[in-house]
Formats: C-alpha cells, structure tokens, sequence
C-alpha cells in the first residue's frame, strides 16, 4: 500500500491490485462488505462481529482481515465494530450502486436528502441520495448512512461532505509544508518574538546557517514558548532557502527548564 | 462556542457557573473550563498584546506549549491560559494593554 503512506488514503486500485477488493462478480450479485484494513496492528472486533464466520483475522492478531465473499450477506454489523471506520458495504445488483458507511458528524443526513458525495480523499465526486440512516442502539453511536450513487463511482466514493461546513471551510486548503519558497515576507514565523519570514531570510542573507545562528541575528525561538513553535519552521526555512538537507540542519540549544517558570520561584 | 450535543458522547451535562474578574468587569463563565476557552466562549478572543508591535494574540495551539494566550492571572503574568482552569473570583487581566506600563 504505497499510496497510503504518501498521501495518507488509499486508493481502490492499489485495494484491487492486492486482492483486497471484493470482486466485481460478487459485488453485482448484492451488497457486500468492503475491508479497507491496510495497517498490521493488534486488532479483531470485525471477526467477531461477523456472525457468518466471513471475516478471519486469525493468528496473530496483527493479520489484516480477509473477507470470504461467499460467506458475507453484506449486513454492515462489522461497519460500527471497526475501530478504524475502516470497513464499507457496497452493493452494485441495481441500476444505481448503494455505499454504506460510518459517518460519525453531526448533523446526521435524512432519508431523502441529496448530499454531496466525496471520495477517499475527501474531494467531492457527485450529488447523492441518502436511501437509510440507521443508528440503531447496536450501532452504539456510530450511525450508518446509505446513499445511492453511479456505480462507475462507487468503488470511490467513501463518504459525503459534512452538512455543517461552510462554502469557506469546503474550500480551505493548508500551505504544504515545504512550500516556503511561496511563503511572504511578512508571515510571522516565531510568535513570541514576533519574527517574520522576511528576517529569518535577511539573517540567512547575512550568513546564517544554523538555528541557532538565526536565533542570534533574529531572537527567533527565544521568547517565552522557547522555540517550541518556530524551531522546527525555522529549520525548514534553513533548508528551503540554503538547499542543506533537513535532517542536516543543526537545531538550537535546548536547556532546561522546559515550561515557563517565574524568576522568583528560584529565589524561594 | 462548546460542543453541546456530541455524536459519541450525546447531550453536555449542564455545567456549574463560577465569577471571575476580567479587566475588573465581572464575568460568570462555566466551572471546569480552561481560562481560554471560558473567555473564547464568551466570544473574547484577545488575551495579550505582544511587546514588539502591540499586536493582539489569542488560541494558537490551546496545549500549553506555545504560550501565545498567557495572561495576567491572579497577579501572576505569563499564565498559560489554555491549560488553567477558571476558578471563583479569580482575577484576570489582558496581558500588556495599553494602560499597563511595560
């Protein structure tokens, strides 16, 4: 699962290409569980929760679950049971695909509405229809939404767009990380200090190539936080703009004490 | 501002009132809260002016670990507010108003 680690989703075709997709053949024939378990850790509540013995984990625990297709009646009782909200029913048997997921937000969707579909990612794929809520007490607080979608999209779409979020909050996108060449000169960098981009360049101008060194030109990390903010965006700036490679970049000097601590306590 | 009604953890239970003194104007917020969070509720979001540009800083990281919302608590300066609790009567100040002399 490559894709996982690079981009922290999944996608269907890496599932497919493992084998851990359940097959067209079967999806076709009415709903089934989906099991988008990608991480070996300690874990069974699926296998348990299975009363048709179609889920195995087996030993040790760490294994990832399989699916026995033949077995499963796509009921969706493992959907509330896994911790990680990782498991999904998908059922292609009618003209449109119907995907059943845990969608824990409120407010909860009602049976009828249209919502906005999205995929893995979160971007939006299309308008839905919700055909079910179902938060039933065994569900035990993890309501389980059924929207019917385009079954060309169904082994995509995972989820819908949360129905209190504003048309600013949909559109809000985070700087990346390392895009600090695109970063203003006025972007405050050490909020303590109240150091910006624009300095922390100027120090590097001048010949700075440590934290340390950009502390000393800047004040940058010796306000009252002490660098706990801005040490690390610091560093990074350091390798963005110098081109030393990060895990190269030396930090700054931490000393003791480690929470902000009054002067007079020491006289005491 | 608080989360009322919470998917997994269902209604709030109704909280209990305490007084504290913010600016010398007293202020009845919910008992159990941190500073911050009592004031962000009350829809105050400045808890201190920086010294460089007077510019004013509120929740950053709401851990105790960036110090950007230290007030005046009790006297004290520099008290992290996002991880002390209201208590009755204490007394709060803005951090570095204008009228405080620096």
């Amino acid at each position: 699962m490559s894709d996982i680690a690079k981009v922290g989703y999944l996608n269907s075709a890496e599932l497919k290409e493992a084998g851990r997709y359940p097959s067209q053949e079967r999806l076709a024939k009415g709903p089934v569980a989906v099991i988008e378990c990608c991480q070996n850790i300690p874990c069974n509540p699926c296998e348990t929760a299975c009363k048709f013995g179609a889920i195995t984990v087996g030993d040790p625990i760490t294994n990832l679950p399989v699916l026995d297709e033949s077995k499963c009646i796509g009921c969706g009782a493992c959907i509330t049971k896994c911790p990680g909200l990782a498991i999904f029913v998908v059922d292609k048997s009618k003209e449109m695909a119907a995907v059943s997921f845990p969608f824990e937000y409120l407010p909860l969707p009602q049976k009828g509405d249209t919502v906005k579909a999205v995929d893995r990612a979160g971007q939006y794929v299309c308008e839905a229809r919700v055909l079910r809520v179902n938060n039933a007490k065994a569900n035990d607080c993890t309501p389980i939404v059924t929207i019917e979608v385009p079954k060309e999209f169904s082994d995509d779409i995972r989820s819908i767009r949360r129905l209190n979020l504003t048309e600013d909050q949909e559109k809000a996108k985070l700087l990346a990380i390392d895009d600090w060449k695109e970063a203003p000169d006025d972007l405050i960098v050490c909020r303590c200090e109240e150091v910006t981009v624009g300095e922390i360049r100027r120090a590097i101008a001048e010949g700075a190539v440590t934290v340390e060194g950009i502390k000393k030109r800047t004040r940058a990390g010796m306000g009252l936080c002490q660098g706990r903010t801005c040490s690390k965006l610091v560093s990074r700036i350091l390798s963005s703009e110098t081109g030393i490679r990060p895990e190269e970049v030396k930090p700054d000097t931490a000393r003791m004490p480690i929470k902000p601590v009054a002067f007079n306590v020491y006289k005491e | 501002m608080s989360i009322k009604k919470h998917p997994i953890l269902g209604d709030a239970p109704e909280g209990q009132q305490v007084t504290v003194i913010l600016d010398g104007v007293p202020i009845q917020v919910e008992k159990g809260q941190m500073i911050a969070a009592a004031l962000l509720e009350k829809g105050i979001r400045v808890n201190r002016y920086t010294r460089k540009n007077h510019a004013a800083r509120g929740i950053f990281c709401g851990i105790g670990q960036c110090t950007d919302c230290v007030m005046v608590v009790n006297g004290q300066r520099n008290v992290r507010t996002c991880i002390t609790p209201v208590e009755e009567g204490m007394v709060i100040e803005t951090q570095n108003r204008r009228e405080e002399p620096e």
